[in-house]
């Protein structure tokens, strides 16, 4: 599946995405909240129109690949997964049981969808890379979208897998930076900076587009170009906000993992209701 | 006559696989030449896949390779392979079942003057507790060669110990038969000890029981080339009409062959005492590769003294 972009249709996949991960949180009573609403944007925009992939086929070999490398941001990617046709919804009240299929981290053994298991961090960009070079290897056109966090980038395997990507010119990877300036302990800049990405990744040979992590549109126009040149990686550095969409917690440290208590919870659920009435009437 | 020099039997071994096998890959962590690639290399220039020194990222490369079909098998010195990608390992190999076929050359004492950094005493240990993984030891060419070539036949994450100084074979090759997961006996013994030795030191191993057996101390003998999953049947044959028994590997006494037997004599009453020749933790001598062998007490005198003493 990979229609023609429509900035309406990936906007409002993205904010259903969003109702998800915060029923689901809500219901369970914790959950990655933070990181998921901040890649939402992200994983809509990849799910409407950028990837190729088929949910009656999700082993399909010519799919788009994609690795949430972040493995903590998987209520994101499980609810663009429902969203997207591969399972039914029902499926996240499950979350964190026991023998769920929708742990706190992804597992591609327990549902479709998933191209490859995640949750330390650091294993997602090498792991891209072997599937890009697979891509070569046999004469695939598909390309391989990794999404990371700017805290992950404090991990030195992303390092050793860049060079290994621009070296070996492999312009199939899609980088994607989820850079919300946040990670557990504070922010990225208090802890361990990791700045400046952008001149880290040239430095390292790859191409670099900015965007608005938020607008549909550019992260749509950003993806859908890349490469930018041939037979180099692309970064595509989306500037987002943290726990975007639940305004009492955006750009918040506190609420990477959100324990809702009722008062916080009716907020973010009036919050969504209010932002859905506001653009779409409904 | 038979190879004795490791490097070659595994470069002779992965060339014949890859000629009748294209999805395999040789993945390389800066080792190629070292790892007995070089053959494969001339052969199959875009079968090879160098990665340079990042082993976290040459463990996840071949997994993202396997899960498209390919063979990988990748090559490093084996305390950086096993020890700095164990987390990949775990994850992205073992946790999530992929084909990827994981060589740990130079194994065990193979650096012996190179000190403790690039020893592999613990390797084994810590493939041991790697879900779905194989792990084998092989200890003469004939065993390298046929773990490759089994290795790479077998769906599913293997570990293979390398050893880099020359060998003997254990045993003529017209009288061997290599399964993943089976031992073989050399011998059956009438004084109520068995000797389990695996890797490179079985061929000490079965020297020193050689000469008991002159001697009149008559020592059943267990080769085991697969530790994991370990060949209990045999193991708890001999156990059963033994009442000491030996292990005998060049490893940490930690987790490896000591550990896996004794896990399982346990399952019988009246198990057999077992004294596990090996590798203390935390010894991290140096020195040439025999004088070491000696000095950890794995060689065929040192190994036959041992016996003696605990009879």
């Amino acid at each position: 599946m990979k229609g023609n972009f429509n900035i309406e249709r990936a906007e409002k996949f993205a904010h259903r995405v969003r109702w998800h991960i915060v029923e689901t949180v809500i219901r369970h009573g914790e959950g990655h909240a933070g990181p998921s609403l901040s890649c939402t944007d992200i994983l809509a925009t990849l799910y409407n129109g950028v990837m190729k992939y088929d949910p009656q086929n999700p082993k399909w070999e010519d799919r788009d690949r994609l690795l949430v490398s972040g493995g903590h941001k998987c209520l994101g990617l499980y609810g663009t997964l429902v969203e997207a046709g591969f399972f039914d919804e029902s499926v996240l009240n499950e979350y964190n049981k026991l023998n769920s299929r929708v742990p706190a981290h992804p597992d591609m053994k327990k549902l479709p969808g998933i191209d490859f298991s995640t949750g330390s961090l650091g294993h997602g960009l090498p792991l891209a890379c072997g599937m890009a070079l697979a891509a070569k290897k046999n004469k695939k056109d598909y390309r391989v979208f990794v999404i990371m966090g700017d805290g992950e980038q404090g991990e030195g395997s992303v390092w050793e897998s860049a060079s290994y990507a621009a070296a070996k010119g492999l312009d199939n990877i899609v980088g994607i930076l989820d850079r919300n300036g946040l990670q557990i302990n504070g922010t990225n800049a208090e802890v361990c900076n990791t700045a400046p990405l952008e001149e880290r990744y040239k430095a390292f040979g790859w191409d670099v587009v900015i965007v608005d992590g938020h607008d549909v549109g550019e992260i749509q126009n950003a993806l859908q170009s890349a490469p930018v040149n041939k037979g180099k990686p692309t970064m595509v550095i989306c500037n987002t906000i943290k726990s975007k969409g639940m305004p009492f917690a955006e750009g918040s440290v506190k609420y990477h993992h959100w324990h809702p208590g009722k008062e916080e919870a009716n907020m973010a659920v009036q919050a969504l209701r209010d932002y859905q009435k506001e653009r779409w009437g409904e | 006559m038979s190879i004795t020099d490791p490097r070659e039997a595994f470069a002779k071994a992965l060339e014949e696989i890859g000629d009748n096998n294209d999805k395999v890959l040789a993945v390389s962590c800066d080792s190629a030449s070292g790892s007995g690639y070089s053959p494969f290399i001339s052969k199959y220039p875009d079968r090879y896949v160098e990665v340079g020194i990042s082993e976290q990222t040459g463990v996840d490369i071949s997994v993202g390779l396997a899960v498209n079909g390919f063979i990988p098998v990748i090559s490093a010195i084996a305390p950086f392979l096993s020890m700095r990608a164990y987390e990949q390992v775990r994850n992205d190999v073992g946790y999530s079942n992929t084909n990827v076929k994981l060589i740990g050359s130079s194994s065990g004492l193979s650096h012996s003057p190179a000190g403790s950094s690039h020893q592999a005493n613990e390797d084994m240990a810590l493939m041991r507790t790697v879900p779905n993984m194989v792990v084998i030891n092989p200890g003469d060419c004939y065993e390298i060669a046929m773990s490759l070539k089994k290795a790479v036949e077998y769906e599913g994450p293997v570990y293979i110990r390398m050893p880099r100084h020359p060998l003997e074979d254990i045993l003529p090759i017209e009288e061997r038969d290599f399964e993943i997961g089976k031992a073989e006996e050399i011998c059956d013994g009438k004084s109520g000890i068995t000797v389990i030795a695996s890797g490179t030191v079985s061929n000490e191993a079965k020297r020193a029981v050689e000469e008991l057996n002159k001697e009149g101390i008559s020592c059943g003998m267990i080769n085991v080339h697969t530790v994991q999953p370990l060949d209990q049947e045999m193991i708890l044959k001999h156990a059963s009409k033994t009442k000491l028994m030996f292990t005998v590997e060049e490893h940490s006494i930690i987790g490896g062959l000591g550990d896996a037997v004794a896990a399982t004599i346990t399952q019988l009453e009246g198990a057999p005492r077992l004294v596990k020749l090996g590798i203390l933790p935390g010894a991290v001598n140096t020195g040439p590769y025999r004088e070491l062998l000696a000095a950890y007490g794995l060689t065929h005198e040192k190994i036959k003294e041992s016996i003696k003493k605990e009879m």
